[in-house]
């Protein structure tokens, strides 16, 4: 019997298997690239595969395969709901006319394939109106035409209340005049927003923000399709005069109350309509204006697949693109160089560990005809971040002392194998500021160069004069200080540091069990925890539990990142109540580094000679309190299959750009 | 029977509510703020004030300034019509996250498991039947060996030769990216990359089974009925699979059905090494990700699976060992 039981329990099985492997959806072949169109099957040309070998890319020179270490996630709508960096950079080649665009070079420049040169007006209360014509010819990919309701759209849409409703994260207006009052939907007037008529429109910064280094990007918007995002006929556009607003049902939709009725057909219409938006930010194919547009997106495989879009102009000197298709998918660090090798992929981008870039490099050396790579600066830094409001590190001697402690050029090249280097401030050696100011850099910033003995005369300098006692500091042992109410403060930095973090593991070697930092009298405790606990801690955030508000740490390695158009408008702020919400982390209240830090960008954007002035003179400050100490900066490589041709990358750009001009041969 | 089913039925829903209780106050208790992290890397685009306000928004949307028993009653209000919530990570349904890995996960454990199936049982037989010889020996060695290597080794070795080496596989994913060709050459490609996790996941599983069936069959063979079995002149392989196999098999069961159960499991490291989407990879990402809508939906569903599994393993016992009954 248990015999005919197990043959059955078997046979069930294997027809179970094969039922639903036969009835499993599957994945429908690539369709054909037109929006708007539903892809039929068997459609596509027949290629045999049997014929091919699995590594299909090798050879073809009309997609290029894209390896991330973050895996696309099918959201086309970031940041507006999450911020993935994958899922960006695909928006970011699908999206087109924006009314500025960024050269190759890193410059903000008008779009003239979209727009003429824009009006610009300084207005009485210090406001400024950026008014766009638009150019005729436009469309999107679908072949809908773009008019000036497209650009209008864009801004209320995502600074709208309605956004916020449906659980996204409306942020794209934030400096016009205007904003926090539509957002908040106290109006539902879009002040700084208008819609001149079918081909014009303006946008007015509020005078608090400009003039602005980046003020163009303020108003640098593309279009967005209302149709297509809230359903035919949902929503439209219109001016009287005092500023852009909804008209249809979208205008008046709201978010339901506790007190609403579940059954009224208020709250159904509200979450059809949210329903069908958050359905929107995944649907494939898309209404988009960019070089490229959106085929599929199979979540199974989590891979997503553009091509290019026919209908696109170009972007500002009318370059439209020139890989056919595009495919993002994740790769594993364990065997993306297997998966590059094989052709699985036919890019690996910005790849920063030191093993990683070794292998490439072996990569290379085994064929150097079909493999190719790029390297470039990172526009960023791994940092020691000093808290310096208590503690040892409140004072400047000991943070100097603790960067003489550290041989950073040792440290960059163990942690980047020898692809990195060290900078002196919060810059990155990409950054054209940077380039065009190295020499006066060089020669007024401190590089705080390896020494114990400038270590312990800064101590010295600093009052770590005494042991545990009140005696005068005998050589070995912790050093204290005497505060001004008689106690006194070892020399002991509590250091914290997240879990799992390669970063942290170099640092207790090199720094904490440094023979010299104990021989300069110092101590360093390391704690380590998960990020989002050191966030705690370093928000000081007692709604997560009391012990955060106790100052505890005075020492976390982090990292930042400088993109384009990054100032550090609230980073040195003066303000508790901005700090309490996490901005100048550091606590370091120093009213010169302040107003360096927020001027150093308030100038006109055609002001590149005062801005870069303005930034020296900040980048020394900073060099000279040393809130952080930068540890590491990389020098990023791209590998790639040498059928990737033209392809120039740049960490301050996005590889959206690069991308726009490589060529396949 | 059915009054012994109810009364586990009734306990499985005990057990349930329980661990949901622990793995939500377990979940909730973690140290971190859900809604920092969430519009943290949005910070320096937003001005202090608006920053702040999507601060208290996205707080009041993830229900967190509520009571903890306010916000488990709601989520248990909402998990009991299969409403998991929003997932972290990818901002959507944790329903939708889940359902495209546990499909794949599902479909490729299935092959596995009947292909282990096919394997272990057999093998185990006939090295229980043939004892100390040189093909016992050698399958010995072998299962010590699966056992001794780790898989993501195994894997790799699999994948250098057979697809970095001699080119005869997909190195890994679930089918050719931008595959063109029409849907049966669509799914022949997909098969195609799943020979090599298939196979991974095969070798690696066979050793334990094996070896238990091997254990379970020579306890069987010593045993006194099997030499009445023989001197009543019975053909040796109505000895072993209608007298030796049958008593053998009520431990093996326990084994098999778990393994069986086993097919709504991932293998995280087999899912990571050739980037499959499956359950396991998921449960870890987002455990690292702190996703933990999806994670509580995921750990819930195999309290589930196990109490399950564990009811149908004791039912098993009765309908294999007509001595074992289920009524009590």
């Amino acid at each position: 019997m248990s015999k005919k039981l197990i043959m059955a329990l078997l046979s069930l099985l294997l027809v179970f298997t094969l039922i639903l492997s036969g009835c499993s959806p599957a994945q429908q072949p690539t369709p054909p690239p037109a929006a708007g169109e539903t892809p039929a099957e068997d459609e596509t040309p027949a290629e045999d595969p049997a014929e091919e070998p699995p590594v299909a890319s090798e050879e073809n020179l009309e997609q290029l395969i894209i390896g991330s270490s973050t895996e696309p996630t099918g959201d086309f709508a970031t940041p507006y709901w999450q911020n993935n960096a994958t899922d960006n950079l695909i928006n970011s080649l699908t999206a087109g006319y924006s009314t500025y665009d960024v050269t190759p070079a890193g410059e903000y420049v008008v779009n003239t394939t979209a727009v003429e040169e824009p009006v610009i007006t300084e207005n009485e209360d210090g406001s400024k109106t950026y008014e766009f014509t638009l150019k005729e010819g436009l469309t999107y990919n679908d072949g809908t035409p773009i008019t000036a309701k497209d650009y209008v759209a864009s801004a209320l849409l995502w600074s709208s209340k309605q956004i916020a409703d449906f659980e996204g994260k409306p942020s794209a207006g934030i400096h016009l005049v205007g904003f926090d009052a539509f957002r908040n939907a106290e109006t539902n007037v879009f002040a700084g927003v208008r819609l001149l008529d079918d081909m014009k429109f303006s946008f007015t910064i509020a005078d608090e923000f400009v003039p602005f280094f980046y003020e163009v990007t303020d108003v640098a918007f593309g279009p967005t399709s209302l149709d297509f995002w809230l359903g035919e006929g949902v929503a439209d556009v219109a001016d009287d005069g005092e500023g852009a607003y909804f008209t249809g049902e979208f205008a008046d939709l709201k978010a339901p109350g506790e007190e609403d009725d579940p059954a009224s057909e208020d709250f159904a219409r509200f979450h059809e309509i949210k329903e069908y938006v958050l359905k929107q930010r995944n649907v494939t194919p898309r209404v988009t204006a960019g070089p490229y547009q959106v085929v599929s997106y199979n979540a199974s495989t989590k891979t997503t697949i553009l091509t290019l879009n026919d209908k696109f102009l170009g972007n500002f000197e009318g370059q439209k693109g020139n890989i056919k298709d595009l495919v993002f998918k994740k790769t594993e660090d364990a065997t993306q160089f297997d998966e590059l090798r094989t052709g699985v992929v036919d890019l690996l981008s910005a790849l920063g560990g030191g093993a990683d870039i070794n292998a490439g490099m072996d990569l290379l050396e085994e064929d150097d005809e079909k493999f190719d790579f790029i390297s470039y600066p990172r526009a960023g830094y791994g940092k020691l971040l000093f808290i310096c409001d208590f503690g040892p590190t409140q004072f400047i001697e000991v943070r100097h002392a603790i960067a003489h402690l550290l041989d950073r050029n040792d440290f960059a090249a163990a942690f980047t194998g020898g692809y990195g280097s060290v900078v002196n401030g919060p810059y990155g050696e990409g950054q054209w500021f940077y380039k065009e100011s190295k020499a006066e850099l060089d020669s007024r910033l401190n590089n705080y160069s390896y020494s114990l003995d400038t270590a312990v005369a800064l101590l010295e300098q600093a009052g770590f004069t005494k042991d545990e006692n009140g005696n005068d500091y005998a050589g070995t042992g912790l050093r204290y200080r005497e505060m001004e109410d008689g106690t006194m403060l070892p020399l002991v930095i509590n250091w914290l540091s997240t879990e799992n973090n390669p970063v942290s593991e170099l640092l207790v070697t090199k720094l904490q069990n440094n023979e010299d930092v104990a021989a300069a009298g110092i101590k360093i405790e390391q704690t380590l925890v998960d990020f989002n606990e050191l966030l705690n801690w370093m928000y000081r955030d007692t709604s997560m539990g009391e012990q955060y508000g106790v100052p505890t740490y005075h020492m976390m390695n982090l990292a930042s990142n400088f993109p384009l158009g990054y100032a550090p408008t609230y980073e040195w702020t003066l303000d508790d109540d901005l700090i309490a919400l996490g901005y100048n982390p550091n606590r370091l209240k120093d009213q010169e580094l302040y107003d360096l830090s927020r001027n150093y960008s308030l100038v006109d954007p055609s002001d590149t000679e005062g801005f870069r002035e303005r930034w020296v003179e900040y980048i020394v400050k900073w060099n000279e309190l040393l809130p952080e100490v930068p540890l590491y900066s990389n020098e990023y490589h791209s590998f790639f299959n040498a059928k990737l041709k033209n392809f120039v990358v740049d960490d301050n750009l996005g590889l959206e750009i690069a991308l726009l001009y490589a060529t396949l041969e | 029977m059915l009054k012994y089913v109810f009364k586990r039925i009734l306990y499985m829903i005990f057990v349930f509510s329980v661990m949901s209780i622990l793995l939500f106050i377990l979940y909730n208790g973690i140290q971190g703020d859900p809604a920092r992290a969430e519009i943290e890397p949005m910070k320096m685009k937003l001005e202090p004030a608006q920053y702040e306000q999507l601060y208290r928004e996205t707080r009041a949307r993830m229900g967190l300034d509520d009571p903890l028993v306010t916000r488990y009653t709601r989520w248990l209000g909402k998990t009991i019509r299969l409403d998991f919530g929003q997932s972290i990570r990818y901002q959507r349904p944790v329903i939708d996250v889940v359902k495209p890995p546990l499909q794949f996960t599902i479909k490729i454990n299935i092959f596995a498991v009947i292909i282990g199936l096919a394997i272990t049982i057999p093998l185990g037989i006939f090295t229980a039947v043939k004892k100390n010889s040189i093909f016992d020996k050698s399958v010995q060695v072998f299962t010590i060996i699966g056992y001794s290597i780790p898989v993501f080794i195994t894997a790799l070795l699999f994948m250098y030769f057979f697809a970095v080496r001699w080119r005869l596989l997909p190195l890994n994913g679930m089918e050719t990216p931008n595959f063109k060709g029409t849907a049966a050459e669509l799914r022949a490609d997909q098969i195609r990359h799943l020979i090599l996790p298939l196979i991974v996941m095969t070798v690696t599983s066979l050793a334990s089974i094996t070896r238990y069936v091997r254990a379970a069959m020579m306890e069987a063979l010593s045993m006194d009925y099997i030499k009445t079995a023989r001197a009543k002149g019975l053909k040796e392989k109505a000895v072993i699979f209608s007298h030796a196999w049958r008593n053998a098999l009520l431990p093996v069961i326990t084994l098999i059905i778990g393994w069986i159960m086993s097919i709504f499991s991932g293998a995280f490291i087999i899912e990571s090494m050739f980037n499959l989407n499956g359950m396991g990879k998921l449960y870890i990402d987002s455990l690292y990700a702190k996703d933990f809508n999806v994670v509580l939906a995921v750990q819930l569903f195999y309290v589930l699976i196990a109490l399950i599994g564990n009811l149908l393993v004791d039912l098993s016992y009765g309908v294999v060992d007509p001595r074992v009954r289920v009524n009590e």
